[in-house]
C-alpha cells in the first residue's frame, strides 16, 4: 500500500508523528489528523462493514456525513464506543476496532450475510419469525444487531460541564460566510458568539486554493478572527450547534478531547444565523456503496484540511458545474482525474473490496477511487429544528432555508448560495439582520433521476443497506409516504440519521410515485445534530448532587450523639441513635419516650404563616375543619383536601393572633402545601389582605414527648406556667428562651404530653445544648423518626400518604363532621357530596390485630374478601408495627367499610399466603386521651 | 435497616472557610438582619424606609437594602427590627427570617461563570425579580456594590448541597481556563 | 400476488425479486357513506376498526386520518407494554390487552416482536419496598403476574444499573412482571391497519376531519379535506388532539395534553434484556432489538400540541438514566421526540359515548396508550358496534366524573394530586 499523503497540503502538524492500532494493525498518523484521514493516509480503505449485509465499507465523506467508518475506541484505560473516525481526532495510542466486524472489518465473516440478500429484503422481519415465537429468533437478532460494544467502565472523572449564556447572535458555522457575517455583526457592537465543530476554523474554505477577497484564504481567516476577537466577539471552536429549543435556546456541544466529557453550552440567544454549508449529495448507481466511492466534497476535505489525496487514478461523476474545479484542485495535487457526467449512461462500479474500475455507457474505465458529486445539499436541520420551513429550489435542486419565525437567518451555503463572494455578501446583510441580495448563480445542476429500473443494487442508506429495490418493495407494499418509507426500510435511522441518504432516497421514490421530490417532502429533522453523550445532560447532577436531601442546622449534634441517619421528606435526620442493632435501638428509644422522656428534632416541620385582614376567612376556606372558631393561641388539627376531596395533607393550625396563622403542616409538603396556598390566595381574593409566608426554615423545632416532658420543659427556666390548666394541650405560648423569642406548643404526635420548642434557627445549638443537659436528670432520650413512626401509629395518628392514599376522603379517616356541618365553602366540598363519596363501602382507616404469639403482619399484605370464586381485594395493610409499649404486633390499614367490623375477623393476604388478623379501632394506646391533658 | 451516616459527609453548616483562589471568592456572610415584607411595593419600602428594592441586574449598595422578590414582596437586608405579622397600619405581612437565608457572597472574575453554571443569567435581560433557579435550588441572586460582586440568598437546609456545588463548578472553571 | 407474510413466501418471492408481494393496504377513495367511520388511524383507530370487522362483522368501515397512518403517538412512544396496575379494573383492561399482544403477530400475521422480556419496577428504600409489596400484591389480586425481587435478584436481571456504594438510590429490589415488555411500535399499526384493510376496511390517509356535521342532535358526517363523508356511527382515537375534536362538535373533556419526550441512544450490542423502571430516578430503560436504548420519563408539565419538548425534562430524564445506570455516561444519544398525551385527572381512560349522539371517544390514555392498543381497539369496537360497553370497558367510562367513582391509577402510588 503506498502512502496517500501529499506535499503542501492540509493543516496537520507533520512535525509529529502519532502511532495508532485499527483492527490490530499499526498505522501513524499526524496531529490534526481524524481516524479516517490517517486511515486513507496509511492507504487503508476498508474501514467497516454495514448493519445488515455485512458489505465492507470505506469513508463516504470527511466529516459528519459519514455514515461508514465507525469505531470502538481504547485509549488508556478509556473505551469508548461508536466514534465516528470522520469525527474523532487521532490521539497517540488509540486502539481503534471497526464496529460489528469479527475479525476485523477487512475480512467479516459476517460477510456471507450479504449473499443471503435476497432472503433479506427491507423489513423482512415483519414477514416472518412469528412461528413458534419470537422470542425463539429474538436472542441471536440482538447478537447480530448493534453496533458498538459498551465495556461498562465508568470513567470516574468523565463529568460534563455545563454552562449558560447568551448573545445577541449566534452564528453557526465559522467557514467565510460565518466569519463575515460575525466580523460585521461585531462591528455592529452586536454581541456574537461563533461556533464552528471542527478545530480550526475555515469551513470549506479549505477545499479550495484560492483567494477571499484578494487575499490567501489562510490568512484572511487569521485576520477575521483576530478582528472578531478584537469586537469582543467569542469564537468556539470544536463546537456543535445541535439542537434549537424554545426562545431561542441553542444547545451546543464543546467536544474537550477523547475520553474527556464534552461541554454543554446552553446559549440564548437573540438571533441565530445558520451558516452550516451544505454537503455534497450521493449519486444512486449499480454497486455505488463500494470501499472507495467517495463524496467529491469529502474528497476536496480530505485533502485541503488533511493532506490526504484519496486516490491516484479518480473517476468523478457529476451533475454539476463544480466538476471542473474538483478535478483541477485533484489534478494539481497529483491524481488522474477523469470526469463524467450523470445521465442515462448506466454507471456501474466495478470492484469488491478494492475498486477497479468505473463502467460507463459498458465502457470500462480503470479508477481506484470514485468520487460521486451529486450537488450540494444545504445543512439545513438546525433550520428545522428552530421551527424554519423548507422549500425546493428547482434551479439547484435542492432543500434551502424557506420561512423563519423572528430571529432565525441562513447564510451563504446553507442558504444556497454557493459563489464566494455572493456568500459572503449574504452573510453580511444576514448578520444585520438587512435583506439579501439578489444572486446570479452560476451554478448549474442536471436532476438526477435514478434508474429504478436497473437489475444491479444501488445503494440508498450504508450503513442500513437500503437500497433502490428495498424503497420499490416499500412502495409496492404502499409504505408511500416518506415516513412510512423511512420507518419501513430504515432509510435514514442510522446513526448518521440520514445526512446524506435522505436526498437519495426522496428522489427515488418521487421516480416511483411520479412525483417530484418537492411533493414527495422530508421527514422530521430531531435534535441532536449529531449523537451527544448522556453525559452531556448529567453534569454535576450526581452522586450526592442528584437531588440532595435538605441538612438539619442541628446535624452535628446529632452524630455527636451517634445518629444513624436516613431520608425522610426530603430532608436527612436522624432515624435512630447509637450503633447497636437498630430493631433493640428503636424499641429502647419507643420505651424511653413512654416512660421518661423523649428528645426530637422536628424542626423539618412546616411552618408556614398565613396573615392580613382575611386571613381567617382564608384559612377556614382552604382547610377542611372549621377555623373561625380557633381562638388565639389555640391549635387544632385540620386536614387540607385538593379540590376532590382527597386529603393532601394535615396539619396542627396555631392561631397566634386575630390575624395571624401558622400552619404546621408535613415536613415533606411544605412546598405542595406553600404552592396550593398561594394558588388559592390569587384565586379570587384581595391578595392585598392575605399573604403566605413559608417561614419553615427560619424556626428550629425541639419536641420533648413524655410522662416527664413537662418536667424537662420546666428545667429550660423559660419562665412559663406549665400547670394543665395554664398551658392545656393544643395551646401555644410564646416565650424567651436566652432573650431570644422562642414558641411553645403543647401538641401531641405520640399520645403523651408533648411540647415542641421552637427558637430562630441560629440559635438552636443552643437550645439543644440545653435540653441535653437538663435532660439527664429525667433519663431523656434521643430518639429518630424510626421510634417517632412507631408511637404515632401505636396512637393512630396517619402519616398523609402512608395511611391514606390518593382515595382516602376526611371521613374515611374519622373526620366527617365539616362534611356534614360546615356551612362556609371550602376546597373539596362539592366532592365531598358525590355517589362515590356516599359510597357503602369506602376504604377506612382501621387498626389490626393478631394473636399473641403471632408475628406482625406484613406491610402492604391485602385485606380479602373471600366470598367470590376468587379472591377480593378489599383493602391494604399501611403501617405495621412490633409495639415495643404494648408488647404486640400493631397494624393500620384501610378496610372497605372498616369502621362498622370492628371485632370481627379479616383475611389478610401476601403474595398468596393467607393469615387472619381482627378488625380494632385504630388507637392502640390510650384510647381515652386522658394522658394528652395530664 | 439502612443507615445512611457515612453516606454524607457531615453537615458543617455556616462556619466554614471561604471557597478562594485568584478569580473566585465565595464566603458565608453574616447579616444582622433578613425581614420578608409582603404587600403592595410602595407600602413594602414605606415600612423599611428605603427607596426601592433592587432587582435584576441593578446593583444594591451598603449593608442596609432590599431585594425584589415578587411584585408584592422583598427581602430586606440589616433593616429595622419589625414584629412578624400583619401591620395594619402599614398595610404590609412582616416575617423575620435571618434564620431560614444563609447570605453568601461571590466576587472575582469568574464570579458570573459560577453563577452562569447553576442558573440562566443574563446581564442583558431585565428581571423585576432575583428569584432564580440555581441548578434546581431557588435561590435570590443579585449584584452588590459592583457589577461583578455578587450575593446570593437561600434556605439554610441547602447549603451543604449548594456549597458542593459551587465547588464542583469551581474546579470546571479552574479546568476551563487551563485548556 | 403473494398476501400471505411467511419465510416460506419470503424464499419464494426472493426468486422473483420480491415483485410480487400485494401492498399492505389500499389507498382508497372515500365514499360518500359508511357505516361507522374512525376518526384516527394510530394504533387505536386501527385496532378498532380491525375489530369491528373480524369480531362483529361490520361491512361498512372507513378510517380517517390527516396524516399517514401511525403517525402520531403511535409511532413516537418507548413501546413498552404491561399491565401492572393497581386496580382490578385496570388489571383487567391492561391485562386484556397484554393477552391479545401474545397471541397478535400470529392472528395479524404480521410480526410486531412482541417480546415479553420482564418489566422491573426498581425500589429505593425500605419505605419503598413497602409500596412495591402493596402494589404487587394489587396485581396479583387482579389477575396479573408480578414477582418480589431482591437486590441480588434484581443485579443478575440487570448488572447495568447502578449498585455502587455511591448511588445516590441503592437498589432494595423490584417488582417484575414477566409477562411484560416491549414491540415493534409501528409494526403494531401497520399489522392491523393491513389485517383491517383486508376484512374490508378503507383506511383513508391524509384525510383530515375539518369540521363536524351534527344534523338534529346527531352526528351523520364529518368534512374533509377530501369532501364530506357520512356514517351512522362515528368513532374518535385521537389522543392528544381530542380537545380539538371536542371543540368542534362541542362537548367537553376532562383532559388537558402535555409533551411526553422520548429517547433513543446509538445502536449497542446487548447490554440490557429487561424493561428496567424507577420512578425514584425519574427514568426507565429498554433496549430496541435493533440496539438502541429507548429512554423515557415523565411530562413536560406546560400543556402544548407542540410535538417536541424542552431541554430541562431531558436534563432530567437523561441525568436520572445515568444515575441508575452509570456505565450509560458515554453512550451518546441519537434521537430525542415527544408525542402529545392526553392526561385524565385519574390516568385512566375515557371510552365512551362523547355527549354527542352517535359519536363515541376512545381517548385519555395519558402516557400509556401503545400498551393497550389491542384492548382499546377491541372494546371500543364492542362499543360501537353494540352500543353497550364490554364489562372490562364500562368502568372507564366518560360518566364516572359525575359519580367520581375514578379508577385513580396516580392515587394508587400513595400520591394526592
Amino acid at each position: 500500500m503506498s502512502g496517500f499523503r501529499v506535499q503542501n497540503r492540509g493543516l496537520i502538524d507533520r512535525h509529529k508523528t502519532l502511532s495508532f492500532q485499527f483492527d490490530g494493525k499499526s498505522c501513524t498518523g499526524h496531529p490534526g489528523d481524524t481516524l479516517a484521514s490517517a486511515l486513507l493516509a496509511n492507504g487503508i480503505k476498508i474501514m467497516g462493514r454495514s448493519f445488515k449485509y455485512h458489505r465492507p465499507r470505506g469513508v463516504w465523506g470527511a466529516w459528519f456525513d459519514d455514515s461508514n467508518a465507525i469505531f470502538n475506541i481504547s485509549l488508556g484505560a478509556i473505551q469508548l464506543p461508536n466514534c465516528p473516525a470522520a469525527t474523532t481526532y487521532l490521539e497517540d495510542g488509540m486502539q481503534a476496532r471497526s464496529v460489528n466486524t469479527f475479525p476485523s472489518a477487512r475480512f467479516d465473516i459476517k460477510g456471507v450475510l450479504d449473499w443471503f440478500s435476497p432472503f433479506l429484503p427491507a423489513g423482512f422481519y415483519y414477514k416472518t419469525f412469528m412461528r413458534p415465537n419470537w422470542h425463539l429468533f429474538e436472542p441471536t437478532i440482538r447478537k447480530m444487531a448493534g453496533l458498538g460494544k459498551l465495556d461498562g467502565n465508568i470513567i470516574e472523572e468523565y463529568q460534563s460541564d455545563q454552562i449558560h449564556q447568551s448573545c445577541d447572535l449566534l452564528i453557526v458555522g465559522a467557514g467565510p460566510a460565518g466569519l463575515a457575517a460575525a466580523l460585521s455583526a461585531s462591528q455592529k457592537g452586536s454581541s456574537v458568539v461563533l461556533v464552528d465543530d471542527h478545530d480550526i476554523a475555515g469551513g470549506s474554505s479549505y477545499q479550495q486554493q484560492s483567494n477571499i477577497e484578494n487575499k490567501p484564504a489562510s490568512l484572511w481567516i487569521r485576520d477575521q478572527i483576530a478582528a472578531i476577537a478584537g469586537n469582543g466577539g467569542r469564537i468556539l471552536l470544536s463546537t456543535t450547534a445541535y439542537g434549537i429549543y424554545d426562545h431561542n435556546l441553542v444547545a451546543l456541544i464543546q467536544d474537550s478531547g477523547f475520553g474527556h466529557a464534552p461541554r454543554l453550552w446552553r446559549m440564548r440567544a437573540k438571533r441565530i444565523l445558520i451558516a452550516t454549508g451544505a454537503i455534497d449529495r450521493q449519486i444512486t448507481f449499480a454497486n455505488n456503496d463500494r470501499p472507495g466511492i467517495m463524496s467529491a466534497v469529502g474528497a476536496l476535505e480530505f485533502l485541503g484540511r488533511y493532506g490526504v489525496l484519496v486516490g491516484k487514478k479518480i473517476a468523478l461523476l457529476s451533475n454539476n458545474s463544480h466538476t471542473q474545479n474538483t478535478a483541477n484542485l485533484l489534478r494539481e495535487a497529483g491524481a488522474e482525474v477523469e470526469t463524467f457526467d450523470t445521465g442515462d449512461n448506466s454507471p456501474v462500479a466495478i470492484g469488491g473490496k478494492k475498486l477497479r474500475a468505473l463502467n460507463i455507457d459498458g465502457k470500462s474505465h480503470s479508477c481506484d477511487v470514485i468520487l460521486a458529486s451529486g450537488g450540494l445539499t444545504p445543512v439545513v436541520h438546525l433550520w428545522r429544528h428552530g421551527g424554519g420551513r423548507l422549500e425546493w429550489n428547482e434551479a439547484i435542486q435542492a432543500f434551502i432555508p424557506a420561512q423563519a419565525t423572528t430571529g432565525m437567518r441562513a447564510a451563504g451555503a446553507a442558504n444556497g448560495i454557493y459563489e464566494l463572494d455572493e456568500a459572503l455578501a449574504d452573510a453580511r446583510a444576514a448578520a444585520l439582520d438587512q435583506p439579501s441580495p439578489k444572486v446570479q448563480s452560476a451554478y448549474q445542476i442536471k436532476a438526477l433521476l435514478p434508474d429504478i429500473n436497473s437489475k444491479k443494487r444501488q445503494w440508498i442508506d450504508f450503513q442500513h443497506d437500503v437500497t433502490v429495490k428495498d424503497i420499490e418493495l416499500a412502495a409496492r407494499e404502499n409504505y408511500s409516504s416518506v415516513e412510512h418509507l423511512k420507518r419501513y426500510t430504515t432509510l435514514g435511522m442510522a446513526s448518521d440519521q440520514g445526512k446524506t441518504s435522505n436526498m437519495a432516497g426522496l428522489a427515488v421514490m418521487a421516480s416511483l410515485q411520479n412525483r417530484t421530490i418537492s411533493e414527495v417532502g422530508t421527514t422530521t429533522f430531531r435534535p441532536p445534530f449529531v449523537p451527544v453523550p448522556f453525559e452531556l445532560y448529567r453534569g454535576v447532577k450526581r452522586q450526592q448532587l442528584f437531588n440532595p436531601p435538605k441538612r438539619l442546622a442541628l446535624e452535628a449534634e446529632h452524630r455527636n450523639v451517634g445518629a444513624a441517619m436516613g431520608e425522610y421528606g426530603g430532608w436527612l435526620r436522624p432515624a435512630w441513635y447509637g450503633d447497636d442493632d437498630p430493631h433493640n435501638t428503636i424499641r429502647k428509644e419507643v420505651i424511653s419516650a413512654r416512660t421518661h422522656v423523649a428528645i426530637i428534632d422536628a424542626s423539618p416541620l412546616g411552618k408556614i404563616e398565613i396573615m392580613g385582614p382575611d386571613a381567617e376567612k382564608f384559612i377556614n376556606f382552604v382547610f377542611y375543619n372549621t377555623l373561625t372558631t380557633l381562638k388565639p393561641g389555640k391549635i387544632r388539627y385540620a386536614l387540607m383536601l385538593s379540590e376532590r376531596g382527597i386529603v393532601y395533607d394535615d396539619a396542627v393550625i396555631t392561631r397566634v393572633d386575630q390575624n395571624r396563622f401558622i400552619i404546621s403542616c408535613s415536613s415533606s409538603h411544605v412546598e405542595g402545601v406553600n404552592n396550593a396556598l398561594e394558588g388559592w390566595r390569587q384565586d379570587g381574593n384581595d391578595p392585598d389582605r392575605i399573604f403566605v409566608h413559608d417561614t419553615t426554615q427560619n424556626w428550629a423545632t425541639i419536641t420533648l414527648s413524655g410522662p416527664k416532658a413537662g418536667e424537662l420543659l420546666s428545667k429550660l427556666d423559660m419562665s412559663i406556667d406549665l400547670s394543665p390548666d395554664a398551658f392545656p394541650h393544643m395551646t401555644f405560648r410564646q416565650a424567651d428562651f436566652l432573650s431570644v423569642p422562642a414558641r411553645i406548643s403543647r401538641v401531641s404526635f405520640t399520645g403523651d404530653p408533648s411540647y415542641e420548642i421552637s427558637v430562630p434557627t441560629l440559635h438552636a445549638s443552643a437550645l439543644w445544648s440545653a435540653i441535653a443537659k437538663a435532660g439527664k436528670s429525667v433519663q431523656a432520650a434521643f430518639i429518630g423518626v424510626e421510634a417517632l413512626s412507631i408511637l404515632r401509629a401505636e396512637k393512630g395518628y396517619i402519616i398523609v400518604g402512608k395511611d391514606t392514599d390518593g382515595e382516602t376522603m376526611p371521613h374515611d379517616i374519622g373526620f366527617s363532621q365539616p362534611r356534614l356541618r360546615k356551612e362556609s365553602a371550602f376546597v373539596g366540598d362539592r366532592a365531598l357530596h358525590t355517589h362515590a363519596a356516599n359510597g357503602q363501602n369506602r376504604r377506612q382507616l382501621v387498626g389490626l390485630m393478631v394473636k399473641g404469639n403471632e408475628c406482625k403482619i406484613v406491610t402492604g399484605a391485602h385485606l380479602i374478601d373471600q366470598s367470590g370464586s376468587k379472591p377480593r381485594s378489599i383493602g391494604y395493610v399501611t403501617s405495621s408495627y412490633d409495639s415495643p409499649t404494648l408488647a404486640h404486633p400493631i397494624a393500620l390499614a384501610l378496610l372497605e367499610n372498616g369502621t362498622a367490623r370492628i371485632g370481627e375477623s379479616v383475611a389478610v393476604w401476601n403474595q398468596g399466603d393467607i393469615r387472619q388478623a381482627t378488625i380494632a379501632s385504630a388507637c392502640f394506646y390510650d384510647k381515652g386521651g386522658g394522658l394528652l391533658n395530664a | 435497616m439502612r443507615d445512611d451516616r457515612d453516606k454524607w459527609a457531615p453537615a458543617i453548616g455556616a462556619e466554614r472557610p471561604a471557597i478562594k483562589n485568584t478569580h473566585l471568592q465565595l464566603s458565608v456572610l453574616k447579616t444582622q438582619r433578613q425581614t420578608l415584607i409582603s404587600g403592595p411595593y410602595k407600602k413594602c419600602l414605606d415600612i423599611c424606609k428605603l427607596p426601592r428594592a433592587t432587582s435584576w441586574p441593578q446593583t444594591a449598595t451598603g449593608n442596609n437594602y432590599a431585594v425584589r422578590l415578587r411584585r408584592d414582596r422583598i427581602l430586606v437586608i440589616d433593616g429595622p427590627s419589625l414584629d412578624d405579622g400583619w401591620h395594619d397600619d402599614a398595610g404590609v405581612s412582616v416575617s423575620d427570617m435571618s434564620s431560614a437565608y444563609i447570605l453568601v457572597e461571590i466576587k472575582g472574575e469568574a464570579a458570573l461563570d459560577l453563577l452562569n453554571r447553576g442558573a440562566d443569567l443574563n446581564v442583558d435581560i431585565a428581571s423585576g425579580s432575583v428569584v432564580r433557579s440555581f441548578r434546581g435550588f431557588d435561590v435570590f441572586i443579585y449584584r452588590w456594590q459592583s457589577e461583578t460582586q455578587f450575593r446570593m440568598h437561600f434556605h439554610h437546609a441547602n447549603l451543604e448541597a449548594i456549597w458542593q456545588l459551587s465547588q464542583a463548578f469551581e474546579k470546571q472553571i479552574v479546568e476551563y481556563n487551563r485548556r | 400476488m403473494t398476501k400471505t407474510y411467511s419465510a416460506f413466501n419470503i424464499i419464494k418471492e426472493a426468486f422473483k425479486g420480491h415483485k410480487g408481494w400485494s401492498p399492505a393496504w389500499r389507498s382508497p377513495k372515500p365514499k360518500a357513506q359508511y357505516e361507522v367511520i374512525i376518526i384516527g388511524g394510530g394504533g387505536h383507530g386501527l385496532a378498532t376498526a380491525y375489530y369491528l370487522a373480524k369480531n362483529h362483522g361490520v361491512k361498512d368501515i372507513a378510517i380517517v386520518e390527516k396524516g399517514w397512518l401511525g403517525s402520531g403517538n403511535t409511532g413516537r412512544n418507548t413501546t413498552a407494554i404491561r399491565s401492572n396496575y393497581f386496580y382490578p379494573e385496570s388489571c383487567a383492561l391492561y391485562d386484556l390487552s397484554v393477552r391479545l399482544y401474545e397471541k397478535l403477530s400470529i392472528e395479524l400475521n404480521y410480526n410486531v416482536m412482541f417480546s415479553q422480556r420482564g418489566l422491573m419496577v426498581v425500589f429505593h428504600s425500605e419505605a419503598e419496598m413497602e409500596m412495591a409489596v402493596r402494589g404487587m400484591n394489587a396485581m396479583m389480586l387482579g389477575g396479573t403476574d408480578a414477582r418480589l425481587l431482591d437486590a441480588n435478584e434484581v443485579k443478575q436481571r440487570a448488572p447495568l444499573l447502578n449498585y455502587r456504594a455511591d448511588a445516590r438510590y441503592p437498589i432494595h429490589g423490584a417488582v417484575i412482571q414477566e409477562r411484560g415488555g416491549t414491540a415493534r411500535h409501528d409494526a403494531v399499526a401497520w399489522g392491523y391497519a393491513r389485517a383491517a384493510d383486508a376484512l374490508g376496511v378503507d383506511i383513508i390517509q391524509n384525510c383530515e376531519v375539518k369540521d363536524v356535521i351534527i344534523e338534529g342532535g346527531t352526528m351523520t358526517g364529518v368534512e374533509t379535506n377530501l369532501g364530506p363523508i357520512r356514517a351512522s356511527r362515528f368513532g374518535a382515537a385521537i389522543a392528544g388532539h381530542s380537545s380539538v375534536l371536542a371543540r368542534m362538535a362541542g362537548y367537553q373533556l376532562p383532559i388537558h395534553s402535555y409533551a411526553l419526550q422520548a429517547f433513543v441512544s446509538e445502536p449497542l450490542k446487548p447490554v440490557i434484556d429487561v424493561l428496567a423502571f424507577s420512578s425514584t430516578y425519574g427514568a426507565y430503560i429498554s433496549q430496541s432489538d435493533k440496539g438502541g436504548l429507548v429512554i423515557g420519563g415523565g411530562l413536560d408539565r406546560v400543556p402544548s400540541y407542540g410535538q417536541k419538548g424542552n431541554m430541562p425534562m431531558q436534563e432530567n430524564v437523561l441525568s436520572g438514566i445515568v444515575e441508575f445506570a452509570p456505565a450509560l455516561a458515554k453512550v451518546k444519544l441519537m434521537r430525542h421526540w415527544a408525542g402529545i398525551v392526553d392526561v385524565t385527572p385519574d390516568s385512566s381512560p375515557l371510552i365512551g359515548p362523547s355527549g354527542v349522539e352517535g359519536l363515541y371517544i376512545n381517548c385519555g390514555w395519558g402516557t400509556g396508550g401503545f400498551k393497550a392498543i389491542p384492548a382499546g381497539g377491541y372494546l371500543f369496537a364492542h362499543l360501537l358496534a353494540t352500543g353497550s360497553h364490554h364489562e372490562i370497558s364500562r368502568p372507564f367510562d366518560p360518566s364516572r366524573f359525575q359519580s367520581a367513582q375514578l379508577i385513580d391509577e396516580g392515587a394508587a402510588s400513595g400520591i394526592a394530586h
